[in-house]
């Protein structure tokens, strides 16, 4: 009789774990994050060059789950001309990301030639090759710590249909956060 | 992330344990077509869970019977109602992937003629525990069961629930049947309804369901129970949200949801014990759930 009762003890035992276990009704949340960055030039000379910072921090979802963060994953990235002078164009446009250093390369795009009506609208997705997706992987490891980014865009051999020219634009950094439950 | 207020304080006081959860939901980017299918794993869970724990045996008192439940639910959602195909309004550039539902745990995004539009995501759910609480009375092998928490309101909600059930044991009628056999019909209706001053916070929710069965019981040395069941059921949600449309006139929409409900088979057991009955069943539906209740049996 007693070997029952520890047979009937054990697999109590057992049976209360796998319930303890498994009554977690809670899934993975895997949340994207978009990052909008935007730009407003007002020049008259032939080259553009401009920079902005952001910081994980100042989106309000990843401030909300910070604290259960398990991983930060680069998604997708794209351009959009908001409003531009007429006829504004260049031979090159560059987009770079940098790391809070404001030196350390996560990925360089060049849209040669650009004509920013051409983005109106209609934005430019930005196809990053598989090393520059595992750099800023690589920099937002440790998702719980926050992040600081450098954005910067250069247009060279600047002409637009009068002076002053205007360019407003954003660019979009999608990442996806996986958040514990 | 803006959070729908009215949707989390009805999931705080109907889903205490979701409270954990860290994101909520949030209607107001949905289309009438994308919400509809956001919250129809919501309104087929109406059903499921407000169609459950509605007996343990089929035998019904011919003289003065009274029982008073309380039932617990773990419903688990299928990983095929966790995600839908968005049907956006606005212009899409490349494709649209799948996004969450309400129990979803991702939320899909597509790039738009603006940037990136990401969807809400859900409430992240494998399963969902639940209760409720019920009160019986029969008479001439007839009982009827009653679930009532009044209309009430709370701060900026006002939410309610009803339900009854009429079941006859229609075993009384045959004479030594071996089994005791029962036919019930169920109504339930969940009302939520935000009342606060944030516009955009608008929701209500009036979910009705019906369900009608047919159980079998067999009681074994007076103290153990064995019942089954077949159940017919349906369920229909009036959803009133706020759109962020730019149309002025669109901004409170309007949709209908009827829930995946159809068939439920029940298989279960009871153990009688003085006035106390402890059962416990398992529901094969669209949604499997197990039910276990504890009942004042007099």
């Amino acid at each position: 009789m007693k070997k029952h009762y520890r047979h009937i003890l054990i697999l109590s035992a057992f049976a209360l774990l796998f319930l303890v276990n498994s009554c977690n009704p809670f899934d993975d949340i895997y949340l994207n994050l978009d990052m909008d960055t935007e730009f407003n030039i007002t020049a008259a000379g032939s080259e553009i060059s401009i920079q902005k910072d952001f910081c994980l921090s100042d989106f309000e979802d990843y401030g909300d789950n910070k604290d259960h963060l398990l991983e930060i994953r680069y998604i997708s990235s794209a351009y959009l001309t908001i409003n531009s002078t007429p006829g504004l164009q260049g031979s090159n446009l560059v987009l770079t990301l940098y790391q809070a250093d404001g030196s350390t390369v996560l990925f360089k795009y060049t849209v040669s030639p650009f004509i920013a009506g051409n983005y109106k609208g209609n934005p430019l997705k930005i196809n990053l090759t598989q090393q520059e997706i595992d750099n800023i992987n690589l920099y937002l490891k440790n998702p719980k710590v926050d992040k600081c980014f450098v954005a910067k865009l250069e247009l060279s051999n600047v002409t637009a249909s009068a002076m002053p020219y205007q360019l407003e634009c954003k660019t979009e950094f999608l990442a996806e956060l996986k958040i514990e439950p | 992330m803006r959070k729908n207020l009215s949707v989390i304080i009805f999931l705080i006081c109907f889903f205490p344990i979701l409270v954990t959860a860290q994101v909520g939901v949030t209607l107001n980017k949905f289309t009438p077509d994308e919400a509809s299918n956001y919250l129809r794993p919501l309104s087929t869970w109406f059903g499921t869970y407000l169609n459950s724990g509605t007996y343990y045996s089929a035998d019904v008192d011919n003289i003065f019977g009274f029982k008073f439940s309380i039932i617990g639910m773990w419903t688990i959602i299928p990983d095929d109602q966790k995600t839908f195909k968005p049907n956006p309004k606005t212009e899409v550039i490349g494709e649209v992937e799948p996004t969450a539902t309400v129990f979803g745990n991702r939320n899909g995004y597509f790039l738009s003629s603006t940037g990136f539009f990401t969807y809400p995501t859900g409430l992240s759910l494998k399963a969902v525990p639940m209760g409720i609480y019920q009160l019986s009375g029969s008479l001439f092998n007839t009982e009827l069961m009653v679930r009532l928490f009044p209309r009430s309101n709370f701060d900026e909600v006002r939410l309610g629930l009803f339900g009854f059930g009429l079941k006859h044991e229609i075993s009384s009628h045959i004479p030594l049947l071996p089994l005791d056999i029962s036919v019930q019909f169920l109504y339930n209706n969940f009302y939520f309804e935000y009342i606060g001053k944030k516009t955009e916070n608008f929701t209500k929710i009036n979910s009705n369901n019906i369900a009608f069965n047919v159980h079998a019981s067999k009681t074994f040395a007076g103290i153990l129970i064995a019942y089954s069941g077949l159940q017919y059921e349906s369920s229909s949600t009036d959803l009133d949200y706020y759109y962020e449309s730019s149309v002025a006139a669109d901004k409170i929409n309007y949709v209908q949801i009827d829930g995946d409900n159809h068939f439920r088979f029940t298989v279960g057991g009871a153990l009688k014990l003085g006035f106390f009955v402890i059962n416990a069943d398992v529901n094969f539906t669209k949604f499997t759930t197990f039910t276990t209740g504890l009942s004042l049996d007099f």
